[in-house]
């Protein structure tokens, strides 16, 4: 057997993240120096590998299962960077926690690059099995959170395999190269319940509906720095999941069965999550459901690949759902992450959230400015750059959802807005704080660098033919 | 010679616009004499030249509005009169509103009501006019409400405004009309149009006149307009608002076809003889005088429904200067005996004030048409030119006009012999010389006014014995009648001639109940449906309702999920497994 | 002249900035002024078609360019927007909050953002940040009792209209293949398959904003709710995106659309003309009055649009304009009755007349602007869209009645407010209440000297119209 040649440049990013778990474990009392060190260092050397000209490596014919490409290494930079945001504003924590972490973000990274369903679902499994131990916090409430993440995390994972399973058994191959052209004279009942099952296993990740409920149950319990990476690197794990095999594998020859099915998934999670969000009275529960409705919003872009055709609209709805949720990953870190920069527990009620802009200024204009974004106003423009992806391809293939998206808009504004007048006009705010200035100011750096330079985003996100 | 026809409208309007801000009443005595005066010396001195002047006001694509102005020898003399009419109540006013804090805005709002009429004459673009035309019944508005503590003021000043508004309404759609078809707004570049569109067009527009001259049926909102001071019916009545509506249709003759004519002549029939009655039996001064407008300027209708523009012309001038007279002798009288103008308590003798007195009789025989006021001969040609016309409008008109000078005859005798021969206080009234100006001037005004007959700009009938001598019988008729009720029991009012009717016209056969009431009940009725479509359906029902059931869903929702892990996995399992069942049927059935 | 351009959409935000951050009224009215100023200076040196024009790349990739331009039809609505925005600011430094004064310049820097931008996805963007200080404006500082619920009303119907447009507008912008405006103009619109859709979104978009029977619900409660100056730019600036919007550029890039999409619009314009009318006569509250008589007038806008004949769309433009004017002005005069008497109620009210002649006077003067008397700038606009559809002949005829018809509405229940709040003897609500002060004729005799102008010479506005890019 020939042994191939691995280019180990193309995985540097991949093995300072696991070096840097490594590191961790053992840096006792420096483990949460290590891991942000380490994390950012991994996420340095991806836009590093950025910039350099994309790499491709673990072939098996022509078909490659790891592509450091553009995408795929602005992505692992975003995981990086999210994940030491997430460990600065986890104060002091045992060395495992930060291990944990750190593996959990090399999943990120590996996902980011795989090209093949095996290393996806393994990538996958990797980002999330870490999340069991993390999520889960002393006492009943934080069982009863893991247990749910767990059992849900494990029905999605097999679901997902199925699916996958069901698609090797029609294409003869796990390599999406190989996928977009064999599934082209297969079964198609086959290539339809595949797609189905490992679409909706994949949206779990995303925390899109049908596999939606467990996010407002454990978010809600989960310790606020571990409900920011759920809600945040978690959730990109999963829409880069689903835009991967899509894009990559299912558009050219089962596009409109993957369209549909995104398309049901898309329209069920607007629904479900906006509504959803509408009677919550705690704020954690807001974003926790308003998250549903935004998973609905990134896939709703693939599911207007029902109606289009060719390979230009392929690109287009991949990239507007990737630049959707690069978006909305960072609006919701920000919102996420000045939330626990402010409140010592948890996120507590609506309520709880009045005077804070006299109490903790820097803190709660982040947290105005992404809630803001979130619902796609000026001037947090990062979210309306967001709205503005999406809606311009919706708007060029499939109407309809483009009005579901923008109904769903409508009533997220309803639940927003009180969040963000709570902030700044209402009273209150004795005891509040706010801690982890450097990291929150961080992210609404990140906000701000995004509305003013969009072209960033967009540029990464985007799949050009 | 231009200077003087834009001079004639602007300065008044400027007066008038400036006049608002004023504070000081000296100031305002003499801007509010000063402007009309000037505009009088203007419309002389465009007289000598007859200037047409244009510009192009506004430019709406396929159609231009122009700033057009027109001074034809009879708009020359109508504005003549306007001017010196608005000249004179602005005088009369400077005595008569002396002890009148109002007294400022007043004079101004006088001035922007003369140069509104005066823009009405002058105006060759129907655009154009209408903004004098309709500035005239915002004036109107503003000067019927003046007295701010007579209760029935501000009604009365809004029904003023909304009726002729009401009459605007077909008076906009009639000049839009004739402009889409014409291409042009401009009165004297009117051509032919298609009958159809002159026919639309021109009854709308004789609806927007008959509210602007209080015609038939729109006739309601001239008599509750006396809650004005009476200065401000002398402008009205005599030589602005009412006649415009005559004027306007005068002008725009032309383009009438002939055979709808008969309806101008059933309005001005039933303004001539109708009104004459409610004349004969109203209970006080300025009633009579109010009822006797719409009666006379059913003459002008008259004349123009037999298409004698210019007899038309010549009886709102020789209106316009008895009638300013008698409204201005109106205001002395009442003033000097101190009532409301009801017959009940107005009663003077004849030596009391012998100007009020002749002043009055002057007018008065000239609204009858005595020989050789000037009300005579505008009459004479009126019913000259109906005979003439070999129409059926003019035999309508004819007859008509002659039972109308019985009547006229009949209401103008009853009102003098109730006011200056029932007696009444001894004393000695001196009037105040800014008002007795004015009643020279009018009187003199009036006596010649007939001189226009015979050298003047107006082509005119000629004279007919025959028509002259029924015309006399018929007047002398109307005194006989009213003289002889009179001498039998002088006690009793000779409106008891109309017997049982007598309530009815003088109430204006409740036309004005009638017709304000319809109008609230029907303002009622569709204000009621209007709100019920608009707030109880679309905001309450559609809009607020579906924000209503947004919320009971979302309250749906949330119960649904709140059971734990075995619900989550309910959820999940039955979700993906309808999305797989969805998608491999897709995939069949595609 | 282009760094005027810029500068006149800038100074607002900057302004609003400082005004906020220093807390100091005096930044706010400078600003406002320099603005003001900025866009007074625009006409000079002007091009031909577009006058000027800056361009700069931002964000290729979802068709987004920093692109302002200005023409004969957006440069009087900048205008108008730079002379409410300091008249708003000079009356808010006499007695609010400077976060106040922030929110309507943010207001005015936005909505002048929305006129003067050429590219589509920045008028999209501009458009939406109208929407928070706007929204932040009523649910502040608007009257206590309803508030809330007006400002939730007036965002949730806002930004269902702003996505719906902007679906349109992308769906354009796809068609196109560029989001240059002016370009898109004079390419004819988006193909004619596309035409109706990308028309139908926008119009729905700009009916909410405009606003457009039946979806206009949302107007009283804002108009009534907001604080003066609110209601103020509400009226004369916020309605006029949707028909800046509705003419320029919905009728500008999908023409064929809007001819087919006409009738509808040109319906609806007539019941929102009578129906607005109708409930105007019934009102009981002054603000509330002259809210709902923006619907009316708006009617008259569309409805003239809807013709799609020249003199349609200049009458439409026209109108526009002298609304922008006149309601304003109304509700500084109601502000300024609520503010003495405490009460909107027409019961309570009277005797203005006797108690304060010149703020009677102008009010006065503002009814009869807004009935639409001749020879003021009201006029002109609606009496040419009966003028408009009459000469599209046939059933438009019927519209032309039903407009013509809701001008005398409109006289009716203008007089029936007076009657109630100037004349007869002043009631105790009225007895005592200060006069006009100078300042507040100051600041109202702008839009009186406008309002007389543009209707006495109403035509080098109607020929800056003609050489719009439509």
């Amino acid at each position: 057997m020939e042994t191939q040649a691995i280019d180990h440049a193309a995985l540097l990013p991949l093995y300072l993240a696991a070096a840097t778990a490594a590191a961790a474990l053992f840096a006792g009392r420096f483990a949460k120096a290590a891991a942000m060190a380490g994390l950012a260092a991994s996420g340095s050397a991806a836009v590093w590998l950025a910039f350099g000209p994309t790499r491709e490596t673990f072939a098996v014919g022509e078909w490659h299962s790891f592509a450091a490409d553009d995408a795929s290494m602005g992505l692992a930079a975003l995981f990086a960077g999210i994940t030491v945001l997430v460990a600065a504003i986890s104060g002091s924590r045992e060395s495992e926690y930060f291990f944990l972490l750190a593996i959990s973000a090399s999943g990120g990274i590996a996902l980011a690059s795989s090209r093949d369903l095996i290393t996806l679902i393994v990538a996958l499994e990797t980002l999330t099995v870490p999340l069991y131990l993390l999520v889960a916090k002393p006492g009943r409430a934080g069982a009863e959170a893991g247990v749910t993440f767990l059992i849900a995390s494990i029905t999605a994972s097999s679901t997902a395999l199925m699916g996958a399973a069901l698609l090797y058994a029609a294409g003869g191959s796990v390599h999406f190269a190989a996928l977009s052209e064999d599934l082209d004279g297969a079964d198609t009942r086959l290539v339809a319940a595949g797609t189905a099952l490992l679409l909706g296993g994949l949206a779990f990740k995303l925390a899109a509906a049908p596999l939606h409920s467990w996010a407002p149950l454990v978010l809600e319990r989960a310790p606020l720095p571990i409900a920011t990476y759920l809600a945040s690197a978690s959730k990109l794990g999963g829409a880069v999941a689903v835009v991967w095999v899509v894009h990559f594998a299912l558009a050219p020859s089962a596009g409109t069965v993957a369209g549909i099915v995104l398309a049901g998934i898309a329209v069920a999670s607007i629904a479900v999550g906006n509504v959803g969000a509408l009677v919550q009275r705690r704020t954690v529960g807001v974003l926790a459901w308003s998250g549903i409705a935004h998973a609905g919003y990134v896939l709703a872009p693939l599911g207007a690949l029902s109606a289009a055709t060719g390979r230009d609209g392929e690109a287009a709805a991949a990239s507007a759902a990737l630049a959707y949720a690069v978006f909305f990953v960072l609006m919701e870190a920000g919102a996420f992450a000045s939330l626990t920069s402010m409140r010592e527990h948890d996120g507590g009620a609506i309520a709880d959230l009045g005077g804070l802009f006299r109490a903790a200024p820097r803190a709660s204009t982040v947290f105005v400015i992404a809630v803001i974004g979130l619902a796609g106003l000026p001037p947090a423009l990062a979210g309306t750059f967001a709205k503005i992806a999406v809606l311009e391809w919706l708007a060029s293939s499939a109407v309809w959802l483009a009005v579901v998206v923008v109904a769903g808009a409508v009533v997220g504004l309803a639940y927003y807005l009180p969040l963000a007048r709570t902030v700044l006009v209402s009273r209150g705010g004795e005891g509040a704080k706010d801690r982890y200035g450097l990291a929150v100011l961080a992210i609404g750096a990140a906000l701000v660098a995004v509305s003013l330079a969009p072209q960033a985003v967009l540029e990464f996100t985007s799949f050009s033919q | 010679m231009t200077f003087f026809a834009w001079a004639l409208v602007a300065l008044p309007a400027a007066a008038g616009l400036a006049g608002l801000m004023l504070r000081r009443r000296e100031h305002a005595a003499w801007l509010g004499v000063g402007a009309p005066a000037a505009a009088l010396v203007c419309a002389v001195a465009a007289g000598f030249a007859n200037p047409v002047t244009a510009f192009a006001l506004a430019d709406f694509g396929s159609v231009r509005v122009f700033a057009a102005l027109d001074l034809s020898p009879t708009a020359v003399a109508v504005a003549v009169a306007s001017a010196a009419v608005s000249m004179l109540v602005q005088l009369y006013s400077v005595a008569y509103l002396r002890d009148d804090p109002r007294y400022v805005p007043f004079t101004a709002q006088v001035n922007l009501f003369c140069a509104a009429m005066l823009l009405v004459v002058a105006a060759d673009d129907l655009v154009f006019l209408l903004i004098g035309w309709e500035v005239m019944g915002a004036c109107s508005y503003l000067l019927i409400a003046h007295y701010a503590n007579l209760p029935e003021a501000p009604g009365s000043a809004a029904k003023a405004f909304l009726v002729t508004r009401f009459g605007d309404v077909g008076f906009v759609l009639g000049v839009m009309v004739l402009g889409v078809s014409a291409g042009t707004f401009r009165v004297s570049e009117i051509g032919e149009v298609s009958s159809g569109v002159a026919t639309a067009s021109m009854l709308l527009i004789l609806f927007g006149c008959v509210g602007k001259s209080a015609q038939f049926p729109l006739q309601v909102w001239l008599p509750p307009a006396m809650a004005g001071p009476t200065p401000v019916s002398a402008l009205i009545h005599a030589a602005t608002m009412v006649a415009a509506g005559a004027y306007v249709l005068a002008r725009l003759l032309p383009v009438w076809p002939p055979e709808l004519l008969i309806v101008v002549a059933i309005v001005a029939a039933v303004g001539m003889v109708g009104a004459g009655l409610c004349a004969f039996a109203a209970t006080d001064v300025k009633g009579v005088l109010a009822w006797s407008t719409i009666s006379q300027v059913g003459f002008m209708f008259a004349a123009v429904a037999v298409s004698a523009a210019d007899t038309a012309l010549f009886h709102l001038l020789a209106h316009a200067a008895f009638k300013a007279l008698l409204f201005l002798t109106a205001g002395v009288v009442i003033h000097m005996a101190a009532t409301d103008g009801s017959f009940r308590t107005t009663r003077l003798r004849p030596g009391s004030s012998p100007l009020a007195f002749w002043s009055m009789t002057i007018g008065l025989a000239a609204m009858v048409g005595l020989p050789p006021l000037g009300g005579f001969y505008s009459k004479e040609a009126v019913l000259g030119a109906a005979s003439e016309a070999a129409t059926a409008a003019g035999v309508v008109v004819f007859w008509a006009g002659v039972v109308g000078s019985i009547i006229t005859a009949a209401y103008s005798a009853r009102l003098w012999l109730l006011l200056f021969w029932r007696g009444g206080a001894e004393a000695r009234h001196a009037t105040p010389r800014p008002e007795a100006i004015g009643l020279w001037t009018l009187s003199i005004g009036t006596v010649g006014v007939g001189v226009l007959y015979f050298a003047g700009p107006l082509r005119l009938p000629a004279l007919h014995l025959d028509l002259m001598a029924l015309m006399l019988i018929a007047s002398a008729g109307g005194l006989y009648l009213v003289g002889d009720s009179w001498w039998r029991d002088r006690a009793r009012d000779p409106s008891r001639l109309l017997g049982r009717t007598r309530g009815l016209f003088a109430e204006g056969v409740y036309g004005d109940a009638v017709a304000t009431s319809t109008a609230r009940s029907a303002a009622r009725v569709a204000t009621g449906a209007a709100r019920l479509l608009d707030e109880q359906l679309v905001d309450r029902t559609v809009v607020e309702g579906s924000a209503r059931a947004t919320v009971a869903a979302a309250r749906w929702t949330e119960a649904g999920h709140r059971g734990g892990l075995v619900g989550y996995l309910r959820i999940s399992v039955a979700g993906t497994l309808l999305v797989a069942v969805v998608a491999i049927g897709v995939s069949l059935w595609a | 002249m282009g760094v005027v351009l810029i500068a006149a959409v800038a100074l607002p935000f900057l302004g609003a900035v400082l005004a906020w951050r220093y807390r100091w009224h005096d930044i706010g009215v400078l600003s406002s002024v320099l603005a003001f100023g900025a866009v007074a200076a625009l006409p000079f040196g002007r091009g031909d078609l577009w006058w000027h024009e800056v361009h700069f790349a931002w964000a290729p990739g979802i068709h987004l360019d920093f692109a302002l331009a200005v023409d004969g039809v957006s440069w009087p609505l900048a205008m108008l927007t730079a002379l409410l925005g300091v008249l708003c600011c000079v009356h808010n430094a006499r007695s609010g909050e400077p976060t106040l004064t922030a929110l309507l310049l943010a207001v005015q820097g936005a909505s002048t953002a929305v006129f003067l931008s050429e590219n589509l996805v920045l008028f999209f963007i501009a458009f939406e940040a109208v929407l928070l200080p706007m929204w932040a404006v009523v649910y502040r500082y608007g009257d206590e009792r309803t508030r809330r619920r007006a400002a939730a009303k007036f965002a949730l119907f806002t930004i269902a209209g702003s996505l719906l447009m902007a679906t349109g507008l992308f769906a354009a912008i796809a068609d196109a293949g560029t989001a240059d405006l002016g370009d898109i103009i004079a390419a004819g619109g988006v193909s004619e398959r596309l035409s109706l859709t990308v028309f139908v979104l926008l119009a729905l978009g700009f009916a909410v904003k405009a606003p457009l029977w039946p979806l206009h619900s949302w107007l009283p409660d804002a108009h009534t709710a907001a604080p003066t100056v609110g209601s103020v730019l509400l009226a004369g600036v916020l309605l006029k995106l949707g028909t800046y919007g509705l003419i320029r550029v919905a009728g500008g890039i999908a023409p064929d659309g809007a001819a087919e999409a006409a009738p509808v619009l040109a319906v609806l314009g007539a019941i929102g003309i009578v129906v607005a009318s109708l409930v105007c006569l019934g009102q009981a509250e002054i603000k509330r009055l002259i809210a709902y008589s923006s619907v009316g007038h708006m009617g008259f806008v569309v409805l003239a649009f809807a013709t799609g004949t020249e003199a349609g769309i200049r009458a439409a433009l026209f109108a526009n304009l002298a609304h922008g004017l006149i309601t304003p002005l109304l509700f500084f005069l109601a502000g300024a009755l609520k503010d003495r008497t405490r009460t909107g109620q027409l019961a309570e009210l009277g005797g203005l007349r006797l108690a304060a002649p010149a703020l009677a006077g102008v009010l006065g003067f503002a009814s009869l602007a807004s009935l639409g008397l001749p020879g003021l700038a009201g006029f002109w606009g609606e009496a040419f869209t009966v003028y408009a559809a009459a000469d599209r002949g046939g059933p438009w005829l019927g519209l032309a009645v039903a407009a013509a018809l809701g001008a005398f509405l409109t006289a009716a229940y203008l007089l029936r407010m007076l009657k109630y709040v100037s004349h007869g003897q002043p009631t105790p609500a009225v007895v005592g209440i200060k006069g006009a002060s100078t300042a507040e004729l100051a600041i109202w005799s702008p839009l009186v000297a406008a309002t007389l102008l543009l209707g006495l010479v109403p035509g080098p506005l109607l020929d800056l119209f003609a050489t719009g890019v439509l």
